[in-house]
């Protein structure tokens, strides 16, 4: 198979994957910008790209989308918690949508190498060991990051569950 | 999948794609992206002069320069050129080593900076790191072997960071040339390595081995090093040292080269070089007393030359 067919194929397989992790982290606009420049960066590089692809095709990703926010063109995507487009909601009750938004709101406040940790583990589905290529840290470094996110989420989401009870006693 | 994953993943913003599912826009860009030029791909080309010309002043070196009294032959050091980072894994192996000591070996180097972190890791845990900064200063960790808080440096060393930089930027070589600095410190002579062709974990190989004798009296000092190079490229593929036990080579500390590669300054993830934080130790060892085994010797430390046993 010739390199460009072989590209095709792996395009093909993983633009979904990488257009979602971009899209869950930034705008939709910054998520396209993040896509191209990294199958460009994945097409000049293709005799690098291992047969694992999608986690050295996220490490790619996270850094792409690093530069974009660097540059500051769209600071608000870095600190605003990704967005839920209407219509287009994994959550079915208003009870699981109120509960999604509490649990964006906590990962927003945790660290962003925990809230990187939890994300591409439970969204983007990758094992630790893959993760932690991703990140570009140690598998151990990994999960002690994964274990701290899960503890302070949790810590962060029992004082929202704590408040929310308080706001509903008082009306 | 805890309760908490759960939570995690109902609140995913972007659902899960569907595999293989390609928008128009999509199509556009990778049409766009395959008629670009590979700019990689002019690479080898680029760099056959620099290449050619490194060649043939190694080749001037190595036919002028007097080499001793051995017929032990080196690789040739890797063409370095603007890497941002350096990165080398090896497999450890040998009675020093395994589980719970050290089963996999990262380093990596800055040579802009000078900047090295080392790791060791057994399974996912870090059971030794050493940073060095672009200072020199030098920090260590080494966690196995029980050690309740790790035991640890913090100093300004010139030389260890002179040779934990050669430990990355050439590990094999450095290796070996560190086994013959310490058997000469101990007292030894090298003499001349043996070598043969032989196999290595299924790839041909030749086995260069040397076993020092004591320069007083010229006995066998016990003890050998060996390196398996490959016999196209000569790069060192392994490297092992121990003592001889019973006329056989016992590998006390085996290294294995499973990757080298660099970065450009595009992608390297130069938050490779920050120091991490270790794991605690558990203040109770939990292998038993006696089946502790000798502690690691640090890097470029003399090896030991056993007593020879007298009839």
């Amino acid at each position: 198979m010739s390199d460009r067919a072989a590209f095709e194929t792996l395009f093909r397989a993983h633009v979904g994957a990488v257009h979602a992790y971009a899209l869950r982290r930034s705008d939709a606009a910054t998520a396209d910008e993040v896509v191209a420049d990294t199958f460009l960066v994945c097409w000049r590089r293709f005799d690098r790209v291992p047969d694992d692809a999608l986690p050295w095709l996220y490490a790619v990703a996270r850094r792409c989308l690093a530069n974009r926010l660097r540059a500051g063109r769209r600071e608000r995507a870095r600190t605003a918690p990704a967005p839920v487009p209407a219509g287009d909601q994994t959550a079915d009750t208003y009870e699981q949508r109120t509960q999604a938004r509490e649990v964006l709101a906590a990962m927003a406040g945790l660290p962003d190498k925990e809230r990187e940790a939890l994300q591409l583990c439970v969204w983007e589905g990758l094992a630790p060991a893959d993760a932690a290529r991703v990140v570009g840290c140690t598998a151990a470094a990994f999960r002690v990051r994964l274990h701290r996110g899960r503890r302070r989420l949790a810590e962060a989401l029992d004082e929202t569950t704590v408040q929310g009870l308080r706001r509903e006693e008082a009306v | 999948m805890t309760r908490l994953d759960r939570m995690i993943a109902e609140a995913n913003p972007v659902p899960e794609p569907v595999p293989g599912r390609v928008t128009p826009e999509q199509e556009r860009l990778l049409a766009q992206l395959v008629a670009e030029p590979r700019r990689h791909r002019l690479r080898p080309v680029a760099l056959l002069v620099p290449v050619a010309a490194l060649a043939a002043v190694a080749l001037v070196i190595f036919a002028v320069l007097p080499r001793g009294g051995n017929d032990e032959r080196e690789a040739a050091a890797p063409v370095t050129g603007n890497e941002a980072l350096i990165h080398v894994m090896t497999g450890l192996y040998g009675t020093v080593y395994g589980p719970g000591y050290g089963e996999r070996l990262d380093g990596w180097l800055e040579p802009s900076t000078g900047r090295v972190r080392i790791v060791i890791t057994t399974g996912d845990e870090i059971t030794l790191q050493q940073v060095v900064d672009s200072d020199d200063h030098f920090r260590s960790w080494q966690g196995a072997l029980g050690n309740a808080n790790g035991l640890t440096q913090d100093e300004v060393s010139h030389a260890t960071a002179k040779i934990l930089r050669a430990e990355v930027q050439d590990r094999m070589p450095a290796l070996l040339e560190q086994a013959r600095v310490g058997f000469r410190q101990d007292g030894t002579t090298l003499g001349r390595a043996t070598t043969e062709s032989a196999e290595y974990k299924g790839r041909p190989v030749i086995v260069h081995r040397v076993a020092p004798t004591l320069k007083d009296g010229g006995g066998p000092s016990g003890y050998y090093f060996k390196w398996y190079t490959d016999p196209d490229t000569g790069e060192i593929v392994a490297f092992e040292r121990g003592p001889v036990v019973n006329g056989r080579d016992t590998v006390e500390m085996g290294e294995v080269l499973e990757k080298f590669e660099s970065f450009d300054a595009d992608d390297a993830p130069l938050h490779e070089l920050d120091w991490q934080e270790t794991p605690k130790m558990d203040p109770f060892p939990r292998t038993p007393p006696e089946t502790i085994k000798p502690a690691k010797p640090t890097s470029g430390a003399p090896t030991p030359t056993p007593t020879p046993e007298t009839p």
